[in-house]
């Protein structure tokens, strides 16, 4: 143990629990540029699998004559329409719950309670569009996915 | 019935435990985490109970998904094995088998032979949108391919449940729920059905428990690694005859997502301790695996796992491992051999007590 006293003044040291300010403030450039490079890298994902599909779906052209294919796809693309359903439902249901809560907002009877309500209606609209901007990116990812391997059984690769 | 436990953490202890006639069944996550255990280690067990759960090494089906291993697991295991568009996207039954001697080939796992003469059942609701019946179907034809005899199986499709294990308890969902905590009333004990199916001499299930319900501390048994995403405690339910010294069974209760003691729900990528209080031992208490347990010496271990949501492990569910987050190397993980950090500790406490 240094017996000088520390020439700059010393951070105090962070509550258990509480992350440390400073430390977690060095960490944020790095993790910004991390950010970037993971959307880039997801973006490419996407594409490559899109490419990929894609060179499927010309290998499967010259199985163009055959029944099964076709019915198979058929039935790929229907149940693609029954989620997006499934998502319209939940999505109409959402809306007319959050127009339920802000007809209600008239009913507070202290200003607290006003902006209470207020931002309960902010919070629960964005947690709307979030689950379905999730549950969306989630069946295009499933698409992709299923797709692909739908495609490569059929093609034995 | 609800059983207590008392205050005391105990180290868990040995019984005169009869090697080779355990059995292990579990929920969602924890039915592909029975499978994972059945394979790994299938010289000790002589039955399964699989309840909305897909075939082993399910996440590894379609490995271009993604050009990283560990991403096309987790989509593997989203797209494939839990949600899949249509049937022909399902889990490739045959080739997973194929996959599953290779492993027993290279040592990872118990011999395949030994699964010929287990008693395997299998549930899916109709009613289920979180793990689809077509992928259950899949784990059937999976356990045949492996040579377990179509008789031995009991297959079940039929009943309008969601996802979750059936109780008769008027306090649990109704039936064709598909949320948390995943326990639905469905006028019969499930957990009766699968330990009748495995072990075909029980006695009606206790009025009265005799025995203890015992909390250890599970961190013994994977050297506390945060990676195993595993809690502090683990329950064991002990039959007062089998404290005595009388020869007992192991049954290994394997809970699904959301359904550990210390699970606390995730609001907006954080959990929320402020508001939710810890989902507690209900899977523990109230699915009836200690009332049959207790009239049929049969030890009941609940193994415990826990959400962890940070930069190294992606587990905000509390599910046990059956896409790889645990695995040192991403791009080999070991999540179903016997080597796999959960798989290891849940031995390890099978091995405790005996079995």
């Amino acid at each position: 143990m240094s017996i000088y006293p520390p020439t700059q003044p010393q951070p105090e040291p962070a509550k258990p629990g509480i992350p440390d300010l400073q430390s977690v403030a060095a960490q944020v450039a790095p993790a910004a540029l991390g950010h970037v490079l993971k959307t880039h890298a997801m973006l490419n994902r996407s594409i490559a699998r899109t490419l990929n599909n894609g060179m499927f779906t010309a290998g499967l052209a010259t199985h163009f004559m055959d029944p099964q294919i076709w019915q198979e796809l058929l039935q790929l693309q229907s149940a693609v329409v029954q989620r997006l359903q499934q998502q319209n439902e939940a999505w109409l249901k959402g809306c007319a719950i959050l127009l339920q809560d802000y007809v209600q907002i008239k009913d507070a009877n202290t200003m607290s309670k006003l902006v209470e309500k207020q931002y309960n209606l902010v919070a629960q609209w964005n947690q709307l569009l979030g689950s379905q901007a999730t549950n969306l990116m989630g069946l295009e990812e499933n698409i992709e996915v299923d797709y692909g391997y739908w495609a490569s059984q059929k093609l034995n690769v | 019935m609800v059983v207590s436990v008392n205050s005391q953490i105990v180290q868990l202890g040995s019984y005169k435990v009869q090697r080779g006639q355990s059995s292990v069944s579990g929920l969602s996550s924890g039915a592909f985490m029975t499978v994972q255990l059945h394979l790994a280690h299938s010289a000790s067990f002589s039955g399964v109970g699989i309840i909305a759960g897909g075939p082993f090494r399910c996440a590894e089906t379609y490995r271009r998904a993604a050009a990283v291993a560990e991403d096309a697991n987790i989509e593997n295991s989203l797209y494939i094995c839990m949600n899949p568009l249509v049937p022909q996207t399902t889990p490739n039954a045959q080739r997973l088998a194929e996959l599953a001697h290779e492993t027993a080939k290279s040592g990872q796992i118990d011999a395949i032979s030994n699964l010929a003469d287990d008693r395997v059942y299998i549930f899916t609701g109709s009613k289920d949108n979180v793990v689809y019946s077509d992928v259950v179907a899949r784990t059937r034809q999976f356990y045949e391919l492996l040579g377990v005899k179509r008789t031995s199986i009991a297959y079940h499709d039929t009943v309008p449940a969601g996802h979750s294990i059936i109780t008769d308890n008027p306090e649990d969902s109704y039936l064709p729920t598909n949320q948390p905590p995943y326990i639905n009333n469905g006028g019969f004990m499930q957990s009766h059905d699968i330990l009748n199916h495995i072990y075909s001499d029980l006695k009606p299930p206790a009025e009265q428990l005799s025995g203890k319900l015992l909390r250890f501390d599970q961190t013994e048994f994977f050297g506390n690694e945060e990676r195993a995403s595993m809690s502090r405690f683990g329950y064991a339910y002990v039959p007062r005859a089998v404290e005595e010294g009388a020869p007992a069974r192991v049954h290994i209760v394997v809970h699904g997502c959301k359904q550990g003691y210390n699970y606390v729900e995730y609001v907006n990528g954080r959990a929320d301790i402020s508001n939710s209080p810890p989902y507690g031992n209900r899977y523990i208490t109230t699915t009836g695996y200690n009332e049959i347990a207790d009239s049929n010496n049969i030890i009941v271990l609940y193994p415990q796992a826990q959400g962890t949501d940070n930069g190294t492990i992606q587990n905000p569910d509390g599910c046990w491992d059956w896409w790889g987050y645990t695995s040192l190397n991403p791009k080999q993980p070991d999540y179903y051999s016997r080597d796999a950090i959960q798989i290891k500790a849940i031995y390890g406490m099978l091995s405790r007590l005996g079995g």
